[in-house]
């Protein structure tokens, strides 16, 4: 806990605009890579991130939820993001926090690197290729085409969904 | 009152207006059920009157104009009965229910909407009753009727008045006087009371105690009520009032609040819970700082000081939570009474220990499962009051509600003395439900059965009414209350009542557990589930010892077996479908074994180690993590670390699921290992083995010492009987499946290692080898002798729809003794008295003459009272010492011709009851006879020296008979006998 030093992420007071992402003009997200790609959640719905931290493993719980973590006396559940969309690459020795609020409870979205705030205009908004494999479709709402690269927008609540069915 | 300050938010003080009234609302319905059990206080009147006066103000206030009027009706029908000028009526205390109802509805929407909702409806209905009520009372208002209630007392009042009017000292009555006539002058604003010579007296108050006081400002100021006080009647009226309070004991509710609270948000406490939380843990880590670096003593000292403060800090945090349980138990006079009006049935309900302390959030969780409960005792218990007559039964039935501590647990018993359950409807009805065969019934205890109204989707009531009975039954009474880590008892006698008890945990926030470690990390165990912890070394052989059963290990401790899980094991391995539990997991260095209770029965836990016990607040996971049934949670630890809490009740199941899929025929058993959990006392355990042929057969438990496995060139042969070098002597092994000559005794394969189950007897042990050693199971044990189709069989048992067959496995050693003649060395009992009696007048005899049957195993108690009921004698039978004790203290001293006692049993054991016995006069006809498995020669003198005169083997039905027979009918020279065997043992 100690070694937790947070850094909490400064889009929270664009919140008034948030919410509906598809209305608005333009929009946030909070940006991370896993397994080199690029990721990026709507940076209202993200709590905070966090430094890799102390994580309790959970046994028996599928592979994908990595533990658990203590968040300020919180006890977050830790999902790897990796195993969430098969990505089979060797990971790196830590992780960082991604900590969201999902149906309530609070969960940390295993990241290899933390990117940038990034702020992206609706018109460049693409629906999720079919050629983009299941595992990580699923989770998609869409892709932005950002100036040197190309985001991958998470929707986390079709994760917490995928949760709360899949066990 | 303060909530009318303006400048505050309104939004606050909306908040603060109905938290107030629903407080009071609670209050007034409290003495209102104290108004209508007759314990009526004018203080208490003036309370109730008060109080809707204060609502009607803030409601009008607020502008909620419905609340206003009803408040304002049930004001008005108050007064008159306030003055003592109308009788308190059904029709009043029903009107004025229903008008606080309504109220509470409205302010319900309130609450939700900041509108009040439309109930003008129901607001009109009730408002011109109740305006009826006290206008049908106020017209006959004449002065010298005004106390005519007490008129004694009243007369002597008004003579004492002026005393009081001109003595201005008397400040506190007079004060109180001065809030209670305030209200008043209001109520004759609003009727003509002109006409109304009693009211006419107030018209000259001045004007400040016209304005509609908050009635809670009790505090006058002195003078100016002494000064109103020239207005002599309203004087006399409350002085009146006042004094009659002093006469009588029942105090008004509401001055009990009065003490110095303020109101404050839950959401805030548990906040301020929470950091206490955190800085409990930030004084653990603390307080390993300083153990490391002991050198800073200063430091050392002030993490102690730290250390204590915290610890109270916390503690009275917990405090903040704390609500006495009347805050639900109270509403429950509300509730019965209803009920009863509704279904036309009287009932009396006493409310024991509403004072006890729980936890908030467990009050909240109780709650439901509380008011089921006296639901079910007011629907189903409690009988019409004719019929209460017809069964001699008082006509109003009565209904205890008590709480208190215990342990650390709350106790909520609720006791009626009803219809009590009945077994035979229970079980039909069970039966047509579906939820258990009629096979499996009849092989039920009674308290089984009744168990049985816990099971899902069972109901009893003959038609569902609209009050309970809607499908949700005790099952969910039950799983809600075990949710929160209680319990539910049941004890109930047909036509005499029921009692439900719940015990529950003080708290849910702080669990005392105990921390261990397996797979590397960290888990915590509830302190509440633990029995024990064993440490087993292997290298010392006389400590206690794992053993396999059919490739499960088990421990036997205290001659106890109990099943052992692996929790690494079962914590690896998601699918438990391959058992992997394997003994060579046992086979180095010290095992420590946690021995927990899941729902009253045990098994062993083995842990890689046994850490600390720790104080831990419990969090709960994720949602989705609520599947992997082996967690109950999370908790942070001191150093900052998160470990799982484990959930014993979901790593029991798990495990027994294993146990069932590995051995074929036990799985559909299911049903049984619930009634197992439950109660114990009503089912035994057997030890399930394979003979060799199709079918379960099943040993006692009891008889069995020990299970053995032996190297086939272990064994050898003493002439032609196959004996194992064991223990310094020989073992004569026997093989069931030749024994019992089953024809289908298949070709097996031989194997390198042999199973045997080892049986004491006596001082003698003796090996049974089977082909297998199943599991050990419980079951409910009604043994059906019909089926004894061989010697060695001592009959069958149904369970669900599988046949087990009881081997009788002393009837097997006899019979194999006579013929090998080996000397078993028992039968320490069998100094014979000589049978002078002839064989016809047996059966007689017999008819004639009851046995009380004292046996804590029902297995052998339906055992023993199946082969003597078959044998003609009369019994009876009891579940311990002090069980049976009642029951000879219950019957007239020949009742019992003979005491049947096991030695040990819980609670009073044999030996104790013989003592007992033996020293009561009104007995020394009584001959006592032990029935025991366990009888080496000073086993026989202890009981001699209790007052035993027979030591009998368990499971001998023969020599039972013969034994019982030979007392029975020798009974007149018994107390001689027993006599000289005193006389001897104490040479």
């Amino acid at each position: 806990m100690q070694a937790a030093t947070e850094s909490r992420s400064d889009g929270s007071k664009d919140g008034a605009k948030g919410g509906g992402k598809a209305m608005a003009e333009s929009c946030q997200f909070s940006t991370f890579y896993v397994a080199g790609r690029l990721y990026g959640i709507d940076v209202t719905r993200v709590q905070e991130v966090v430094r890799p931290m102390h994580i309790t493993p959970i046994p028996l719980a599928p592979e994908y939820v990595v533990g658990l973590i203590n968040l300020r006396g919180q006890v977050t559940t830790a999902i790897g993001l990796r195993e969430l969309f098969g990505l089979k690459d060797t990971p790196p020795e830590t992780f960082m926090n991604v900590v969201c609020r999902i149906d309530g409870s609070l969960i940390s979205l295993q990241a290899d690197e933390i990117g940038d705030v990034v702020e992206v205009m609706e018109k460049d908004f693409e629906l999720t290729p079919q050629t983009v494999p299941a595992e990580v479709r699923q989770f998609m709402s869409g892709i932005y085409k950002i100036s040197d690269s190309l985001l991958s927008i998470i929707d986390i609540d079709r994760i917490g969904k995928f949760l709360n069915h899949k066990l | 009152m303060a909530n009318m300050n303006k400048n505050s938010k309104e939004e606050a003080a909306l908040v603060e207006y109905l938290d107030e009234c629903t407080e009071m609302l609670e209050r007034f319905s409290k003495n209102l059920s104290l108004m209508e059990s007759g314990k009526v206080s004018p203080e208490m009147l003036a309370s109730i009157y008060r109080e809707m006066h204060t609502i009607k103000g803030n409601s009008q206030f607020f502008g909620f104009s419905q609340v206003g009027v009803l408040a304002h009706a049930m004001e008005s029908s108050l007064d008159p009965v306030r003055k003592g000028t109308a009788p308190i009526t059904q029709a009043l205390v029903d009107g004025l229910y229903q008008g606080a109802d309504v109220i509470s509805t409205l302010l319900a929407g309130i609450r939700s909407n900041h509108k009040e909702p439309d109930l003008h409806k129901m607001v009109s209905d009730i408002v011109p009753r109740l305006v009826d009520l006290s206008a049908n009372f106020a017209p006959e208002v004449r002065p010298s009727e005004i106390t005519s209630e007490k008129s004694d007392v009243s007369a002597a009042k008004v003579h004492t008045s002026p005393d009081f009017k001109d003595n201005g000292k008397d400040t506190t009555r007079n004060g109180e006087v001065g809030g209670q006539t305030s209200p008043i002058p209001e109520i004759s604003k609003e009727k003509d009371l002109e006409e109304i010579e009693g009211f006419v007296l107030f018209d000259n108050l001045p004007d400040h105690l016209k304005l509609p006081v908050a009635p809670t400002v009790v505090s006058t100021d002195p003078q100016e009520a002494v000064s109103s006080a020239k207005n002599e009647e309203a004087v006399l009226l409350n002085i009146d009032l006042s004094s009659k309070s002093g006469d009588q004991t029942v105090k008004s509710i509401g001055d009990e609040v009065q003490s110095e609270t303020i109101r404050v948000q839950v959401a805030l406490l548990d906040n301020l819970m929470n950091l206490v939380g955190e800085l409990v843990l930030i004084r653990n880590q603390l307080l390993q700082h300083a153990k490391i670096n002991d050198s800073d003593s200063e430091f050392g000292k002030m993490s102690q000081r730290l250390n204590v403060l915290t610890a109270e800090l916390q503690n009275e945090v917990m405090k903040t939570r704390m609500q006495p349980v009347g805050n639900v138990l109270n509403k429950f006079t509300r509730v019965v009474r209803e009920m009863g009006r509704e279904l036309g049935k009287k009932i009396e309900l006493n409310i024991y220990g509403s004072e006890t302390e729980l936890d908030k959030t467990i009050i909240e969780a109780v709650k439901d499962p509380l008011t089921h409960i006296i639901r079910n005792a007011v629907d189903h218990g409690i009988e019409l009051p004719a019929d209460r007559k017809a069964l001699g039964k008082q006509d109003t039935g009565r209904l205890n509600i008590k709480a208190h501590h215990e342990s650390g647990q709350v106790i909520i018993e609720m006791t009626d003395d009803g219809r009590g359950l009945d077994p035979k409807a229970i079980g039909s009805s069970a039966v047509s439900k579906g939820l258990i065969t009629s096979d499996a019934l009849a092989k039920m205890t009674e308290r089984e059965i009744q168990f049985l109204i816990f099971a899902p989707g069972f109901s009893t009531a003959a038609a569902v009414s609209s009050l309970s009975g809607r499908g949700v039954g005790m099952d969910v009474v039950k799983t809600n209350v075990e949710r929160i880590g209680g319990m539910v008892d049941l004890a109930s006698k047909p036509g005499t009542g029921t009692t439900v008890k719940l015990k529950i945990p003080l708290t849910l926030a702080i669990v005392p557990a105990l921390i261990v470690k397996a797979l590397n990390q960290r888990f915590a165990i509830p302190q509440s589930k633990l029995v024990e912890l064993v440490r087993i070394d292997r290298s010392d052989s006389k400590s206690e010892k794992i053993e396999v059963l059919q490739g499960s290990p088990v421990l036997r401790l205290r001659g106890k077996i109990l099943p052992l899980i692996n929790l690494s094991e079962v914590l690896t391995h998601r699918d438990q479908s391959q058992n992997s539990l394997k003994i060579h997991a046992f086979d180095v260095g010290s095992v420590n074994i946690v021995i927990l209770n899941a729902d009253s029965f045990q098994f062993g836990l083995v842990v890689d180690a046994v850490e600390d016990t720790a104080d831990i607040v419990v969090k709960s996971l994720s949602s989705f993590l609520k599947e992997i049934t082996h967690f109950s949670g999370a908790t942070i630890m001191g150093d900052g670390s998160v470990a799982l809490t484990l959930d014993v009740m979901g790593i029991s199941t798990s495990v027994r699921m294993t146990a069932e899929s590995e051995a074929p025929g036990i799985g559909a058993l299911d049903g049984f290992h619930e009634y197992r959990g439950r109660h114990q006392m009503d089912s035994s355990e057997f030890l399930m083995i394979d003979v060799g042929a199709p079918g379960s057969y099943v040993i006692p438990l009891t008889v069995v010492s020990r299970l053995e496995e032996f190297e086939e060139e272990d064994f050898e042969l003493s002439g032609e009987q196959k004996v194992v070098r064991y223990r310094n002597s020989l073992l004569p092994v026997f093989s069931l499946p030749e024994f019992l000559h089953l024809p289908f005794s298949s070709e097996r394969t031989r194997k390198e290692k042999t199973p045997v189950v080892v049986i004491r007897r006596g001082d003698s042990l003796f090996g049974v080898e089977v082909i297998q050693i199943q599991d050990v199971a419980a079951f409910p044990s009604n043994i059906d002798q019909t089926v004894r189709d061989r010697p060695g069989i001592l009959g069958t048992m149904v369970a669900d729809d599988h046949v087990l067959v009881v081997v009788d496995i002393f009837g097997m050693i006899d019979a194999v003794k006579v013929k090998l003649a080996v000397e078993a060395g028992v039968g320490a009992g069998e100094g014979d008295l000589g049978t002078g009696v002839s064989k016809k007048d047996i059966p007689n005899k017999r008819r004639k003459s009851r046995i009380l049957i004292v046996e804590d195993s029902s297995f052998f108690r339906n055992y023993m009272r199946q082969i003597l009921e078959e044998a003609g004698y009369l019994t009876e039978t009891a579940c311990d010492g002090l069980e049976g004790w009642s029951a000879l203290e219950n019957a007239d001293p020949k009742h019992f011709s003979l005491v049947l006692s096991d030695i040990e049993m819980p609670g009073m054991t044999g030996l104790e009851l013989a003592r007992k016995i033996s020293d009561d006069r009104k007995y020394s006809h009584l001959p006592l006879v032990a029935i025991t498995t366990r009888f080496s020669g000073s086993d026989f003198e202890c009981g001699r020296a209790a007052g035993f005169t027979r030591y009998l083997e368990k499971l001998n039905a023969e020599k039972l008979i013969v034994e019982v027979d030979e007392l029975i009918c020798k009974v007149s020279s018994m107390s001689e006998s027993r006599k000289e065997l005193k006389l001897a043992s104490s040479n």
